[in-house]
């Protein structure tokens, strides 16, 4: 699907578009990428100077080999910061110093071979034939050691510098279960999720995507459980990006994602290396991208999002209670304030009568209509809450104290706004918060204010329209070619054990079918034989 | 899944902003079309129906409409006043007087949330169909609004009546038929719809619920009446109006009202009175639980009898006599005996007064036999009229006392 997009962007070339390409053609850095290295040391450094403008993170540091055959002229580079420099000093520098080569200094290839086999100790020791391999380790934190003479350059690890450490994370907490969230850093998410699936099955594929940031993007699913047909898919989408950078997950999740208009997510987003570890076990494929501890899970159904981590680690009685909790108020936070305005505008035969009487006698007097009330309301709401957001949380107290009197006092004790519109806004406001995923949350705000239009102009018709239509949406949604409403359109009743319910670990005994190509078996016991054991005497 | 997205980006960008276009247009055209404001909105509570005394047209129509600032307790914007008003107009047809109204009315009269109709006795002797038909052929009014006749006042003066528990009187009286039913059974909730459907099976007569005005009929307009400790005039339930065709025929008394109950297995709780079994005072039963049943059946002169079967279920809830011992099993069945004859005396009573005096089918006997006897209620189909008087019934009650209450003997000596 995606590639159809880009293909018919390809097809008909404006004049414009032509010369957009050549623009974006001669900014590319593209050119040195197949350039071979020189092997006068002297003229390398200089260009490797010139090319990155003589910036000053950029660490040169010229050293003289000592050789039983004589001496040979080097230099070690690195990225100041990139690197672990006291690790460096003593798997790299130290052994280079004090160790003399063997080979005659004549032969600088050898020398090379040498350092790389003998000499330097550290773990990782690899040659760069040409700039772009060179400056591609330059950047991902390792120190270049390179020979006069010599026209490749060693790249050997020493990754360092100043990174967060693995925490709590901040986005989905639970009372129960690891509390430990992903990190930034690429190597350490990986090193997190084969913590917890030690298996050889945990294949892992990286890319490197964006042309100016050089993002390591890195593919993780379980061989044998991920569909190959989607995983060729996923591939194909990844390799059809081009943009100059990718700065965080999202980027890669609105470049590969199936339909771009829709407020609904189909993609999952979660920084806990339990449940992507859980996704990865159920056949879905994990994206990690560099830079951000957020992971993304394809293919996605709209179910997930009302997944708890933690459903799975309370009992399933409760675990079932929290989700249908969830399921109902995320509806309400979808519809509640346009039935309010339905109601009150359209439908009072529906209020019962002593509710209706206060209702009336609550809008004596107010000057606006109820559908007008809810727009002011819900949006002074999502302005004070943006607001709260983005300000440092010392000022937001002071915001939230005055939003909170201003709008739930002043404007009720005005007479300006009635009362239960204010209620309506802040109970609905509290059930969006309830949706465990934060953009299927976003989904529902968006919506609200279409359904409020919808209500204040049909009433229920209205209402029942958009809905309509939302399902018709729903339906037609995919996520990365999977269907965004299984296991309920098309149907896998075998699935339905966990969806609006939580069933008892021990009765799903079998994946998702609708994920797991083959190999559905998840558990082999026999429950009854559990179930039956005497109690010791 | 190549196929899911046949249209290009730009297209599709295309067809979303002309969809939105059309949206906006809705939006804006059609300005809120139907859109009823809250706070111009009339509640009406209670309609009232009366014959025009002038004589001029045919009716005067009062509707109470409640005064929502007033009415909701615990509003701080609330005004001193009275939680209802009522207007009054005349007309030939409900409709014409109702639209009269906007004469006086700054708002539009609401009439989904209507609860109650009264109908005055002058009106109600006319007919009662003619003036059902615009509640049920109109959308925006509930068919299940009870239906009462004003027994000794206008049903305007009804609906002029402060009342004391309830700030809004429609509820009050409303409210007192509901509890009279659940606890007593004198009289039981008749509504529109319930009216219709026998009107339209043309096999049984309907009675409806009276209510009259007891005390100094013209004090109740005033809040004087309301700020009395005991007011001055309060809506009191009356018994059972029955009617013939749609058109009042006369009331009936206490005993023959719960006898009426009684056989239209109305009954869910009461309590019945008995003379003690061997002393002078009296004891209370309250019933709990009742199944009547009903079944026709031919005799051999080719009339049809109807077995009445009531099985009621109580307990012993006052004892005023010395001497009983109730904790004996015995004498449950002796009281159960007694409670048997004084419902018998209900029944009977009201069965002479409806089938002999006033030849009303309100028991639903034509019905009955029309369903479970097709047969026999083709033989007497056309002169049912004639027939019925002389249906013979067998009554049979059989009352179960099941205990005493939380005390067993009786302090009275």
């Amino acid at each position: 699907m995606f590639s159809d997009y880009m293909l018919s962007r390809g097809r008909k070339k404006s004049k414009k578009q032509e010369d957009r390409e050549k623009e974006v053609q001669q900014n590319q850095l593209g050119d040195y990428e197949q350039e071979p290295l020189s092997p006068v040391l002297a003229a390398n450094i200089k260009q490797l100077q010139s090319e990155m403008g003589n910036s000053n993170d950029i660490v040169v540091r010229e050293l003289s080999l000592e050789g039983e055959g004589g001496s040979i002229e080097a230099a070690l580079i690195y990225v100041q910061g990139l690197v672990d420099e006291y690790r460096m000093n003593e798997s790299i520098i130290q052994p280079m110093l004090s160790v003399p080569f063997q080979a005659r200094p004549s032969d600088p290839a050898k020398v090379q071979d040498e350092l790389k086999n003998k000499i330097v100790a550290a773990g990782r020791v690899e040659e760069a034939k040409d700039w772009k391999k060179l400056f591609e380790g330059l950047f991902l934190g390792n120190a270049l050691i390179l020979l006069d003479g010599c026209n490749t350059a060693l790249t050997s690890s020493c990754v360092g510098g100043e990174r967060r450490a693995v925490e709590e994370p901040k986005t989905e907490t639970a009372i129960r279960g690891p509390r430990e969230g992903f990190v930034e850093a690429l190597r350490v998410n990986t090193a997190l999720i084969r913590r917890k699936i030690r298996s050889p099955k945990l294949w892992m594929e990286q890319k490197t995507i964006g042309r100016e940031t050089q993002t390591p993007v890195c593919i993780m699913y379980m061989k044998g459980l991920a569909s190959e047909d989607t995983l060729q898919d996923l591939r194909d989408r990844l390799d059809a990006i081009d943009i100059d950078g990718i700065l965080e997950s999202s980027y890669i999740e609105e470049l590969i994602t199936d339909q771009k208009w829709t407020p609904f997510p189909t993609i999952l987003n979660n920084e806990r290396p339990d449940v992507i570890a859980s996704n990865l076990l159920e056949g879905r494929i994990a994206i990690l991208v560099d830079g951000t501890p957020f992971v993304l899970v394809v293919p996605t159904e709209l179910n997930m999002f009302f997944q708890a981590a933690e459903d799975y680690y309370q009992r399933y009685d409760v675990a079932t209670f929290l989700r249908l909790l969830r399921f109902f108020s995320y509806v309400l936070a979808l519809v509640m304030p346009s039935v309010y305005v339905a109601v009150v505008g359209y439908h009072q035969e529906m209020i019962p009568t002593p509710l209706l009487l206060k209702l009336v006698a609550q809008r004596e007097g107010v000057p606006f209509p109820v559908y007008l009330e809810a727009f002011i309301m819900e949006l002074v709401f999502e302005i004070l809450r943006e607001a709260v957001v983005r300000m440092p949380t010392i000022v937001g107290n002071a915001i939230s104290i005055v939003g909170g009197m201003v709008i739930g006092q002043s404007v009720v004790e005005a007479g300006i706004v009635s009362p239960p519109v204010v209620i309506v806004v802040a109970f609905t406001a509290i059930t969006s918060f309830v949706s465990p995923t934060y953009n299927l949350g976003i989904a529902a705000r968006l919506l609200r204010f279409l359904l409020l239009m919808a209500a204040s102009t049909l009433g229920f018709y209205g209402i029942s329209i958009v809905l309509l239509l939302l399902l018709l949406h729903l339906s037609n949604l995919r996520s990365l070619g999977m269907p965004y409403m299984k296991p309920f359109s098309p149907m896998f009743r075998k699935d339905w054990k966990d969806t609006l319910l939580r069933a008892p670990i021990w009765m799903m005994k079998e994946r998702p079918q609708a994920i797991a190509v083959d190999n559905l078996v998840r558990a082999d016991m026999d429950t009854k034989e559990l179930e039956g054991q005497e109690p010791v005497q | 899944m190549r196929n899911c997205l046949p249209l290009s980006f730009r297209r599709r960008a295309k067809i979303a902003g002309a969809v939105a276009l059309l949206l906006l247009a809705m939006v804006l055209l059609n300005s809120c079309w139907d859109l009823r404001y809250l706070d111009r909105l009339s509640v009406v509570m209670a309609m009232g129906i009366d014959s025009d005394p002038t004589g001029k047209q045919q009716l005067r129509v009062t509707m109470q409409t409640v005064l929502a600032q007033n009415a909701a307790a615990g509003n701080k914007l609330a005004a001193e006043g009275m939680a209802v008003t009522t207007f009054t107009e005349t007309g030939d047809t409900l409709f014409e007087a109702i639209r009269k109204m906007t004469r006086k009315t700054s708002r539009r009269l609401f009439f989904s949330h209507t609860r109650l109709l009264i109908i005055g006795e002058q009106a109600a002797r006319k007919g009662v169909y003619p003036l059902l038909d615009l509640i049920e052929r109109n959308p925006d009014i509930r068919g299940d609004i009870a239906v009462m006749i004003a027994r000794g006042a206008t049903a305007e003066q009804m609906l002029q009546t402060t009342t004391q528990m309830d700030a809004i009187p429609a509820n009050q009286m409303y409210d007192t038929l509901e509890i009279n039913e659940s606890a007593l059974g004198m009289d039981y909730m008749v509504r529109v719809q319930d009216i219709t459907r026998m009107a339209l099976q043309e096999k049984q007569q309907v009675a409806i619920p009276a209510i009259t005005l007891e005390g100094d009929a013209t004090a109740g307009n005033d809040e004087k009446n309301m700020k009395r400790i005991h007011p001055d005039v309060q809506p009191k339930l009356s018994t059972m109006a029955v009617l013939k065709e749609g058109k009042l025929k006369g009331f009936l008394t206490v005993k023959e009202s719960q006898g009426l109950s009684w056989m239209l297995s109305k009954v869910r709780s009461t309590v019945m009175k008995t003379n003690c079994p061997d002393s002078d005072g009296y004891l209370m039963v309250e019933i709990n639980d009742a199944k009547v049943k009903m079944t026709p059946r031919k005799s051999g002169d080719g009339l049809p009898i109807i077995k009445v079967d009531i099985r009621p279920e109580g307990s012993v809830k006052e004892i005023m006599c010395p001497d009983l011992p109730v904790d004996k099993e015995t004498e449950l069945d002796t009281i159960g005996k007694l409670i048997d004859k004084a419902i018998e005396e209900e029944v009977q009573a009201v069965i002479v007064k409806l089938q002999q005096k006033l030849k009303l089918d309100t028991f639903g006997w034509g019905r009955l036999i029309y369903m479970q006897k097709p047969s026999l209620w083709k033989s007497i189909d056309k002169d049912w009229e004639t027939v019925y008087p002389k249906v013979r019934h067998e009554l049979k009650v059989k009352t179960k006392i099941t205990d005493t209450g939380v005390r067993g003997e009786s302090i009275v000596k």
